[in-house]
């Protein structure tokens, strides 16, 4: 009973506290590598950073007012595709940040996002209550830096795969946190061992997902649907 | 008799007149279009009828048909081919098999040169794009030079590639140079996989979540 009472009392306590809602931006690939496949990705180098924009303004009307917003960008694989392009898209994604009132932060490694995660913010007051990723992945694996270093591959330091997840406290979650991969296949597998390691479920696509119309990613599989 | 040589003398006159005219306006009178493209089309050369001059020597142009045509000549490309030798080719030697596989991420086989084929890992190669590449992409496509042999030059790196459709890591050589050996045959060899099964879906393996853009 008192269990029952003790729960209670701290789950109202977390929801009158501030929350975190972090989206994660892999990078896109070069077209070094891409534009001789017969399905090449990333024409457009931007697909991971409007998107998050589209779908910042789908779910801000959930924000609390105190409630925080992150955007971690893996920044090695956008450094390369300025190099590529000659361009340098950091002021845009600097400016996309801007608009959408998140505060950004680069990352390098899969650890570097870990640790964002378990000790970012004093995780005993606040808690993640989104936690949203973009960009390449399959079923085992988020790959933020998928053929942009390695031709068709992922250096291991930057792909969060399922062995990875035990790392995550699952403490830092607020426990309805939502949490969803925007990018393909996750629901298959990924989404499982999320639920079983963060103990937080993330709704995941069950095939593929496509960046194409410039917004929130769909469903581009013929059967696909989410799952978690 | 002088009149009648007159008149027929302006006889002649009047015929070859009337026959200069004939050859200015007649439809059938050979016309030669510009080679020039800067010329406009719709104003045609037209052909001089003033008589020419005695046929030219078999080995010279007549000067009518002397135009130098204003196009640059273009030069034909060069056959794209793998260059011998290419970046840094001093320290170790490895050997490399390019090998191309179906649905499976790297490069090929690489073995220390005093090793056999039996102590070969299958790599990813770390490349430096327009400085230091995979040799294959001379010929256009980085998959052309399948089944290539290679001195090669270079470092293990410190990191393993993951391979996407299998689900294994594996590791990676930093290419600094390259010598080429040509075609040649290896034993036939499997690459790592995991236990877990392949990490692609449906056998339909999409490596990203953008098809199209």
């Amino acid at each position: 009973m008192w269990k029952i009472a003790f729960l209670f009392i701290s789950a109202v306590t977390c929801s009158l506290q501030a929350g975190e809602h972090i989206f994660v931006s892999g990078g896109p690939a070069l077209r070094y590598f891409e534009r001789h496949k017969d399905k090449d990705h990333d024409k457009y180098w931007g697909n991971f950073i409007v998107s998050v924009v589209a779908r910042q303004k789908e779910v801000s009307q959930e924000y609390g007012a105190d409630d925080l917003l992150t955007w971690l960008i893996y920044k090695p694989a956008h450094q390369s595709r300025d190099k590529e392009e000659k361009v340098d898209f950091m002021p845009s994604i600097i400016a996309n940040a801007a608009k959408i009132n998140a505060t950004l932060i680069w990352f390098s490694t899969k650890d570097e996002l870990i640790n964002y995660i378990n000790t970012g913010q004093d995780r005993s007051k606040i808690k993640i209550e989104r936690f949203e990723y973009f960009g390449h992945s399959n079923k085992r694996c988020f790959m933020f830096d998928y053929s942009n270093k390695l031709d068709g591959a992922v250096p291991d330091f930057s792909a969060l795969h399922l062995d990875d997840l035990k790392k995550i406290k699952p403490s830092s979650f607020d426990p309805r946190a939502h949490c969803q991969s925007w990018g393909c296949h996750s629901g298959e597998e990924f989404s499982r061992a999320w639920f079983k390691q963060v103990k937080v479920p993330m709704l995941g696509a069950i095939g593929k997902t496509d960046y194409s119309k410039g917004g929130v990613p769909h469903l581009s599989t013929q059967q696909g649907r989410w799952a978690q | 008799m002088k009149n009648i040589f007159i008149t027929l003398l302006l006889t002649l006159a009047s015929l070859g007149a009337s026959y200069a005219q004939d050859a200015n306006t007649s439809p059938s009178a050979p016309v030669v279009e510009s080679i020039n493209p800067e010329t406009p089309l719709s104003e045609p050369t037209l052909v001089d009828p003033t008589p020419t001059p005695a046929p030219a020597a078999a080995n010279e142009i007549p000067p009518q048909l002397n135009i130098k045509p204003n196009i640059k000549p273009v030069a034909p490309k060069p056959p794209r081919t793998i260059p011998t030798r290419f970046g840094d080719t001093t320290g170790e030697v490895f050997i490399g098999q390019r090998t191309v596989i179906n649905r499976y991420a790297g490069w090929g086989w690489i073995r220390r040169e005093k090793d056999t084929w039996r102590k070969s890992k299958w790599v990813m190669l770390e490349e430096t794009p327009g400085v230091l590449f995979a040799p294959g992409r001379y010929l256009g496509h980085p998959d052309r030079d399948n089944g290539t042999q290679y001195k090669l030059y270079g470092t293990w790196a410190t990191y393993k590639g993951y391979e996407p459709n299998f689900d294994v890591f594996v590791d990676v050589f930093q290419i600094k140079g390259f010598e080429l050996i040509g075609a040649a045959e290896i034993p036939k060899m499997s690459p790592p996989r995991s236990s877990r099964g392949r990490s692609d879906s449906e056998g339909t393996y999409s490596r990203g979540a953008n098809l199209r853009r």
